[in-house]
């Protein structure tokens, strides 16, 4: 099936709580070569006698937070498309641009401005979600890792849930600055990468610096950007624009890095290329919307 | 209502279980219904000759203020912006602790070791995805278990905040709400243990690989598992002398609440977590077919299946607490009082405090239980000592219900330094056993036969929610006694049994200097195994003994206040037909419900929760009252379906497990009015209630 990669949409309010997570769950344990298990397959079903979704909760009884000061990660199951991602976080700014991020693809789930999130589903009664969401507006993502790694340049990009099990990618850590802004940190293969997005002083949009240590791997490694039925440029090369959604992406003209679109069947791509040149530099980049 | 009342009902009925033919749910509900019809005119079972007045041990305002006269309760003020939804605690030096809060917070609390406490919080971080333990890492730094990831959290630049959170092992959830992860429990070797719950989707399931097991993490996330058939067991400790136990709760496939002792292999009872069995690195080649779901007496299902492991202790559910969570070790040094080396687990729905001896018998860990402290202002869910010996208390209940007044709180014990009169611990001996006291028992008290009584009990394994205690027994005590400083007091006692909790009673103890009455009566003794040595019983007395157990009452199904027959004068549906169900967080789905005066109507009570609940229907505004006589059943509460005989009670239902029903036939008071509906097992009332409104007939 392939569904609208970029799109804006209203969080998800009428899924069964509770819904196992579907697709596939490799558990990847020990450095050792301690490996439980390989393969787990979970059917996609919910489970027997699954329940319907408590009634909603009085209008009063929400928590929806805004952000002052410092800079708010909030780790929590996070809605997507229907699912759950359940290693993720959203990132809330004062300065007013807010992110959700997983952690086990680092990709950028979703992205908004405004009143910061609604954490009924965590803080509540007994939280039957345990999700942070969007409190309006947001734009959704799409749910492709941000690196992938090709033998061979014409596969496709591996889809959203096979990723979480990629064995390349490893989450370590985060680290926050003294103002509370997050700088995820993860393994790609041999590559040590520090992520960081911020949302600019104005609110207008968020930057992203990714900064890579250690060795690329042998094979062809990408950066996803951005992803839409249609991606157009402008001249210079200095910005990108997803006409589907709206998101716009800014690129240094004087970046080493230089994105290519490429095609992945239904959707453009708008991709990274990583050298051993270009592995230095910071790769930069500022998401409108 | 008066507690002579609720007496009446209690002496010592007989409950079997597992009669041949009839479905799970029918053996239970024939069981439910195994309570006395005329309550009235039995005579106590020989021998038992405190039954009838010592089975109450729901702290009661005179209890709660007799325990302030020795252990004192400071609440701890909360500064304004601060949540304490305390769910871990560690404390630290220079008299702090680092709390951890279920909205994920970290707070540094400064203070809080004061006489007149006035603690300061200081936030180290926040953000957590409900964080429910802490444990000081070795190497610097804390190990903190959110939801779905242990982590290594420390302040690398020394500013007070914590900066660095490092993954150390990413748990697995499939997403539902109940797969709780409690930990970190520090091994010796610096290895951390996480205990993961199951999934609830009304019913517990293991989805995702561990759940339901104990796992041992390096720091470097190195995963060996070590135990598994765990359902929601919300406390560990590692002892002083290096033994792990365990704590879990009442539910499907465990009887009662108990503490295990851990041992790398054991199957503590959940089949769910079995699912994952299969996998490299499992330590039990059980799988989920291999449990039978019987109903017979653990102790009989685990003679059969090895690798099931026997709890050390089973606590008697709602005398005990009916939800353990977090449990300690008193290493204080006497500085808590006379329980060194003794623990005490926090009962979050009974909100009160569990004092637990145990002993090593043949190898094997048993021990018993103790009331101890209650009236807590919230939920107790864990406990620490701090380094004057005095015991933090962290509370939250948000979701989950509790006699407390508070939802969350903070709160310390410290023991005035006085000694009051206690079991200080009851031991096992080959004929019965021996009661220390922490002061001389009156001489001519003690050696009276008649100031104790002894029955045990044991309870059913199966998919059920929850067991009734089972094959009750009086214990006749062949002789006492006592010791030459007054300070134990052997007990003789005939048919003890391994496997079964062993109610020690000792109403007719007085203090050699007061004259004063224990503080706290009666020990709960779980026997495993019995040791050898010297006896007072000869051995030809005990094997001559006549230990069968009484001839239970009949089973009835329908009484007037239980009438699930459908009487004859009823019309065919009644007036109305009202469904009435359950909502999550300890709730009925409906709170107001109507009839008309003397009107007959049908009502079904389903109960799509995950926990036992029934339906009360008492006198306008007396179902708070009914609520608490209800607390006060003791072991029997669930034989009578925790329904007081109370005059305040117009109607009932039996206990409904969960995803069933019962339809009763009713015909509507003719005094017009709001009538209270309460569910009446422990701890629900104050939440779970209702109005049903009685309208004139006429209108
Ligand atoms: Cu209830």
């Amino acid at each position: 099936m392939d569904l609208p990669v970029l799109h804006s949409r209203t969080p998800t309010l009428n899924r069964p709580y509770g819904l196992n997570r579907q697709g596939v769950f490799l558990l990847i344990l020990g450095i050792l070569g301690l490996s439980f298990g390989g393969l787990v397959a979970q059917e996609n079903r919910p489970p027997p006698g699954g329940r319907l979704r408590p009634p909603p909760l009085p209008r009063e009884a929400s928590i929806l937070e805004s952000v002052e000061g410092r800079v708010w990660v909030q780790r929590a199951f996070l809605p997507f498309e229907g699912n759950l991602r359940l290693y993720g976080c959203v990132v809330g700014s004062p300065s007013g641009a807010h992110y959700g991020y997983d952690l086990e693809t680092g990709s950028i789930l979703m992205v908004w401005r405004g009143p910061f999130a609604d954490l009924t589903e965590l803080w509540f009664d007994r939280a039957f979600n345990q999700t942070a969401e969007p409190i309006e507006g947001a734009l959704w993502m799409n749910a492709r890792p941000l690196f992938a790694v090709f033998p061979r340049r014409l596969l496709k990009y591996p889809e959203g849930w096979l990723v979480t099990a990629h064995p390349l990618f490893s989450y370590e850590g985060y680290e926050l600055e003294p103002d509370g802004q997050p700088v995820f940190i993860f393994h790609f293969e041999r590559l040590r990468v520090r992520d960081r997005i911020a949302s600019d002083s104005d609110g207008s949009g968020l930057t992203r610096q990714v900064k890579f240590s250690g060795k690329l791997n042998d094979w062809n490694t990408w950066l996803l950007v951005a992803e839409g039925a249609e991606i157009t440029s402008s001249p210079n090369g200095s910005e990108w624009v997803i006409p589907d959604s709206g998101l716009r992406i800014q690129w240094p003209s004087d970046s080493k890095h230089r994105p290519e679109i490429r095609d992945n069947g239904s959707n453009l791509q708008l991709v990274v290329p990583l050298t051993k040149e270009t592995l230095e530099e910071p790769l930069e980049y500022t998401l409108t919307w | 209502m008066k507690l002579s009342k609720v007496k009446k009902l209690i002496w010592g009925y007989q409950i079997f279980r597992g009669s041949v033919g009839c479905s799970r749910l029918g053996a239970w509900s024939a069981l439910l219904f195994l309570c006395l019809s005329n309550p009235g005119t039995g005579q106590p079972p020989h021998n038992d000759h405190f039954a009838l007045t010592e089975r109450f041990h729901s702290e009661s305002e005179a209890q709660i203020l007799r325990e302030a006269q020795y252990w004192e309760r400071l609440p701890l003020p909360i500064p304004e912006g601060v949540i304490p939804e305390i769910s871990g605690m560690v404390t630290i030096p220079d008299r702090r602790l680092l709390v951890t809060t279920r909205r994920g917070e970290l707070w540094y609390v400064d203070g809080a070791y004061e006489d007149d406490p006035q603690p300061v919080f200081t936030r180290f971080t926040s953000g957590l995805h409900e964080p429910l333990g802490i444990s000081q890492a070795p190497e610097g730094g804390y190990y903190v278990v959110q939801r779905s990831e242990l982590t290594h959290i420390e302040d690398r630049d020394g500013d007070g905040q914590a900066d660095w959170f490092r993954k150390v092992f990413k748990i697995p959830v499939s997403g539902n709400y109940h797969e709780f992860a409690f930990g970190p429990y520090l091994t010796r070797e610096g290895n951390i243990r996480i205990n993961l719950m199951l999934a609830y989707n009304a019913a517990f399931q293991s989805s995702v690989p561990w759940r339901g097991w104990i796992l041992e993490v390096t720091p470097e996330g190195y995963v060996t598992p070590i135990a598994s058939g765990l359902r929601a067991g919300a406390g560990a400790v590692l002892s002083s002398g290096g033994d792990w136990f365990f704590t879990e709760n009442q539910g499907e496939w465990a009887g009662t609440s108990y503490i295990s002792h851990i041992e790398p292999g054991d199957f503590l009872g959940h089949p769910q977590s079995l699912a994952w069995s299969h996998l490299p690195g499992s330590v039990t080649h059980l799988r989920p077919e291999d449990i039978p779901d019987t109903g017979l007496p653990l102790v009989e299902v685990a003679d059969q299946i090895p690798g099931l492991k026997m709890p050390a202790v089973f606590i008697p559910y709602a005398i005990h607490g009916v939800s353990p969570n977090g449990i300690v070790e008193d290493t204080t040094g006497g500085k808590f009082g006379p329980f060194e080396g003794q623990f005490f687990f926090a009962d979050s729905g009974q909100a009160r405090i569990i004092r637990v001896s145990l002993e090593q018998v043949n190898g094997v860990w048993q021990g018993a239980t103790y009331a101890f402290m209650g009236g807590f202002q919230a939920p107790v869910v864990r406990l620490a000592f701090g380094e004057d010996g005095s015991l933090f208390v962290g509370e939250t209940g948000r979701g989950w219900g509790s006699v407390a007044p508070l939802a969350e709180g903070f709160e310390r014990v410290r023991w005035k330094g006085n000694m009051p009169f206690e079991i200080q611990e009851a031991k096992i001996e080959p004929d019965g056993f021996t009661l220390h006291f922490t002061r001389p028992v009156d001489r001519k008290s003690a050696e009276s036969l008649f100031s104790y009584g002894v029955s045990s009990f044991t309870y059913g394994y199966g998919s059920d929610y929850g067991s009734p205690p089972i094959n009750r027994l009086s214990c006749p005590i062949r002789k006492v006694v006592v010791a030459e400083d007054g300070m134990s007091v052997r007990l003789g006692v005939l048919c003890l049994r391994e496997g079964y909790i062993h109610e020690i009673r000792t109403s007719g103890i007085r203090a050699a200097d007061t004259g004063e009455p224990l503080l706290h009566n009666n020990a709960y003794y779980t026997i495993l195994s019995r040791p050898d040595g010297d006896r007072i019983v000869p051995l030809e007395e005990e094997l001559a003994a006549d230990c069968t157990p009484m001839i239970p009452e009949d089973a009835y199904k329908s009484t007037p206040k239980h009438p699930t027959e459908r009487p004859d004068f009823f019309s065919r549906h009644g007036d109305q037909i009202i469904h009435l169900g359950t909502a999550p967080g300890m709730k009925f789905d409906k709170t107001l419900l109507e009839v008309r005066a003397g009107s007959q109507f049908q009502l079904v009570f389903r109960n799509t929760d995950e926990m036992m609940h029934n339906f009360v229907l008492c006198l306008p505004g007396k179902g708070q009252e009914v609520g608490m006589a209800a607390l006060h059943m003791g072991i029997d509460g669930m034989a009578n379906n925790y329904v007081p005989d109370s005059d305040l009670v117009l109607y009932h239902t039996a206990i409904i497990q969960p995803g069933a029903s019962e339809r009763l036939f009713l015909v509507a008071p003719e005094v017009p009015g709001d009538y209270d509906y309460v569910c009446t097992i422990p701890g629900h009332a104050m939440v779970m209630n209702g109005i049903l409104r009685v309208l004139p007939a006429d209108e």
